[in-house]
């Protein structure tokens, strides 16, 4: 049922006379999760209304320069620029001035702890949402969603045809992927085969970088394959004497409660080596105001804030089969 | 023929609130219109875009409040629920930034940003909205504001030079779809081009009656 806009007395008849033992109150008896949007995103705080990232290449490799002859000249390229507007966030509660007045149990004036509950998993949901939706709306600066076949590099063909060994990683020249094609279970090869997108990923202009995950992220469905794929001494899922060549990455499994795919999973690097932001532009804040002629209390709870990502680097996902 | 309209803007809100009723909706592709420009909602996909001044019944959403993003596909980067902004924020001065990424566009600031919402202040039987009277008899033009106009319903019609939208004393009857509520306070009766205070007809609001 929708829940009362404003509340008064005959909603919530027991308030009113002593008695109740115990009101199991959600939103303080529920212990909420521990903030996880922070595990992942990079955190950082705005004044402004929204806030642009640019990104610039590198030089390319420096050829030879044979004796007594001219160097070659290069210079760096510019990509797209990835802009963050902050959206307001907010959620109000209207309390007639008799409720708050004959609540017997304080319940509520604490109108704001459910706020503060609503407010953070606005946090946690915005979010996941980066991961959730990657794949199809969530765009980063180079104009393609953030977990793609084919990010394009800023250097071209030209990039491609420099970065050592991709020819088996790229589907098409002058693109990097960070998602498989097709989507790929969770398993101990698809793992291998994503850390080859990190082993193998070349800068803008095909220079190779050293991005290594830390991260194995994934939905609870999943956190008894990880816990086998990384936690077997063994190689998982097989009678021969191997060693569990995955550990020596040492990848940590990082489950998201916010993720809605059941079989969705990604690696993220460290949150220095990817550009997945979280800019706070307001903290949750609690205000209430009252009004005069009703007397109905208002308890208006307001963030703002913005959610995205820069770029792909650093990353990599499926979304399953 | 010069222009004489401007925007219109809502000037009083009939239950005494401080602001006035405003409603974001996703923003129709292609669309070019000015604040202050008569919207309507696109039946087919639920994109606001500007009024076709003829649909008199259940034909006018509001008045636009801010310019419109002239965006590609209609919401183009609009929040879903709990999105951040899914798009790279600005239509309007975005240039492409490399040649090897097709898609990849430098915003520069300043340039207005959009959401792909269209914040338009809902024509609610509640708000009073002020526009230049006019008519579009003959060569359209202003024309005098007088006591004898207020109660009585008009029409409104685009200025073919400026863009904006005014009070067409030549449309009655059936193309009516506001009704004069006072003479601005601020000017004297019998202005040419003066202001008059309005409400939506019940029958043209498309989404308050």
């Amino acid at each position: 049922m929708p829940a009362p806009t404003q509340m008064s007395r005959n909603n919530f008849p027991p308030l009113l006379a002593p008695g109740l033992r115990h009101i199991f109150w959600h939103a303080t008896d529920l212990k909420m999760r521990e903030a996880q949007y922070e595990q992942f995103m990079n955190m950082d705080n705005s004044e402004d209304a929204y806030e642009i990232d640019y990104e610039l290449s590198g030089t390319g490799p420096m050829p030879e320069m044979p004796e007594g002859t001219r160097p070659a000249y290069d210079g760096i390229v510019q990509g797209g620029t990835k802009k963050y507007l902050h959206l307001q966030y907010g959620l109000a509660s209207q309390v007639t001035r008799q409720l708050v007045s004959d609540d017997k149990y304080g319940i509520i004036k604490q109108i704001p702890k459910a706020h503060a509950r609503g407010a953070l998993y606005a946090r946690e949901a915005v979010s996941a949402s980066v991961l959730n939706l990657g794949g199809s709306l969530i765009l980063t600066n180079d104009g393609v969603t953030l977990f793609n076949t084919a990010h394009p590099l800023l250097g071209g063909t030209q990039a491609t045809a420099t970065a050592p060994g991709v020819t088996n990683i790229i589907n098409s020249a002058g693109t990097y992927p960070n998602r498989p094609n097709p989507d790929v279970d969770l398993s101990f090869t698809s793992i291998q085969q994503r850390m080859n997108y990190f082993r193998r990923m070349p800068d803008g202009r095909g220079i190779p970088v050293r991005v290594k995950p830390g991260h194995l992220v994934h939905p609870p469905e999943l956190v008894y394959v990880v816990r086998e794929i990384l936690g077997s001494p063994g190689k998982p899922y097989t009678m021969d004497n191997e060693l569990n060549a995955i550990q020596g990455d040492n990848l940590q499994g990082l489950e998201l409660e916010y993720l809605t795919s059941a079989s969705g999973w990604g690696l993220l690097a460290p949150k220095e080596g990817h550009q997945l932001k979280f800019y706070e532009r307001e903290p949750i804040e609690a205000q209430t105001d009252d009004d005069f002629i009703t007397q109905v209390l208002i308890f208006l709870s307001t963030q703002r804030f913005s959610a995205g990502a820069t770029s792909w680097y650093g990353t990599a996902w499926s979304y399953g089969p | 023929m010069a222009a004489f309209s401007t925007d219109i803007e809502p000037v009083q809100n009939l239950g005494g609130a401080v602001s006035f009723p405003v409603l974001q909706i996703i923003e129709e592709a292609s669309q070019t219109f000015v604040a202050g420009t008569p919207v309507q909602i696109n039946s087919s996909d639920g994109g606001v875009q500007a009024w076709d001044g003829t649909t008199t019944t259940a034909g006018i959403a509001g008045i636009a409040q801010v310019n419109a993003n002239n965006l590609s596909t209609t919401g183009a980067g609009a929040p879903q629920g709990f999105t951040p902004v899914l798009g790279p924020g600005s239509y309007i001065g975005s240039y492409a930034a490399n040649a090897a990424q097709a898609s990849a566009v430098i915003t520069p600031p300043m340039v207005p940003f959009s959401e792909g919402l269209m914040a338009f202040f809902a024509a609610s039987p509640g708000t009073v909205f002020a526009a230049v009277i006019g008519s579009s008899s003959g060569t359209p033009a202003a024309v005098a504001t007088a006591a004898t106009q207020v109660g009585a319903a008009y029409g409104l019609t685009k200025d073919p030079v400026n863009a904006y939208w005014y009070v067409d004393t030549n449309k009655t009857g059936g193309s009516a779809v506001v009704r004069i509520t006072q003479i601005d306070p601020r000017q004297a009766v019998g202005t040419v081009g003066g202001l008059v205070w309005f409400v939506f007809l019940n029958s043209a609001a498309q989404i308050f009656a």
